[in-house]
């Protein structure tokens, strides 16, 4: 149990096992390593995350959800925020360690096509 | 062993990275090149306040509208600089969270912003004290924001 994390979080911290290493791979999983502290509290720097592509069918994001997005203003750069507020498909997405991070508050809402995933499993360095 | 060996597979695995972080120079702010330049203004206020002719003479007049419009310039310049340099910090580095910290944040920056004006507009060493003054109050909340206790040092 990670004392202080939402209930929903402690779900996403797994131990590296050889079927996630298989899925990765193979491709079939996609990763992501951070770099950063805007996630401190959850996320430290070179964390390997994996995460669930959006599907356009099936949109399942909620408050409180960790997801990978396109930067707004940056081309070919992914930024990793949770969401703190949806305002029809537009995502008010913040770092945890608020002190330190660059996210709506500056950046604005982050429309719903610059969601790439949702994070489904959290690595600890 | 098979969960160490994989938990280092898992540290090396190559991955393409994922932002959790500020933008641009990531963090990089520092009220510094504020202090520098607000410390120029009060040193080309001094210098205006004791600039005189060394004559009557026209080359001596010449000279001496020469060298004040040239502390002027400067003073401008400063003076515009310590605001940008505090604008910076104002507006990008302290987040909504710090008012909880420092609630005079908005109105310490205000004030300070004012006097870079009242610098620029005016020859008052009075003014150009304050705003160091100022500066250093922001030196003071910036560096407690980061948990340090850095001292304040002046070049002049």
């Amino acid at each position: 149990m990670i004392a202080g994390l939402p209930q929903a979080d402690k779900n996403l911290f797994h131990k590296p096992d050889l079927f996630t290493l298989f899925a990765l791979i193979i491709g079939y999983r996609q990763h992501l390593r951070v770099v950063g502290t805007s996630m401190e509290g959850t996320l430290k720097e070179g964390d390997l995350i994996t995460y669930k592509k959006l599907n356009p069918e099936n949109i399942d994001l909620e408050i409180g959800d960790i997801v990978v997005a396109s930067h707004p203003k940056t081309k070919n750069k992914l930024i990793i925020k949770r969401i703190h507020r949806i305002y029809q498909n537009k995502f008010d997405l913040r770092g945890d360690n608020s002190l330190s991070s660059t996210d709506s508050r500056e950046l604005g809402l982050i429309e719903l096509d610059k969601i790439i995933g949702k994070v489904d499993k959290i690595f600890s360095k | 062993m098979l969960r160490e060996t994989l938990r280092s597979i898992f540290n090396k695995l190559p991955a393409k990275s994922v932002h959790a972080h500020c933008d641009g120079p990531c963090g990089v702010y520092d009220p510094a090149s504020a202090r520098v330049a607000a410390e120029a203004v009060l040193s080309m206020t001094k210098k205006l306040i004791a600039l005189a002719p060394a004559g009557n003479d026209q080359a001596s007049i010449s000279a001496y509208n020469n060298t004040f419009s040239r502390f002027v310039a400067i003073k401008e310049e400063e003076s515009q600089k310590t605001k940008k340099e505090l604008l910076i910090l104002w507006t990008d580095y302290f987040k909504p969270e710090h008012l909880a910290t420092y609630p005079d944040l908005h109105d310490t920056f205000w004030k300070a912003a004012k006097l870079c004006s009242a610098c620029k507009v005016n020859i008052d060493q009075t003014k150009a004290e304050e705003l160091l003054g100022a500066v250093q109050k922001i030196h003071s909340m910036f560096w407690s924001s980061k948990g340090r206790n850095d001292s304040w040092v002046t070049a002049s």
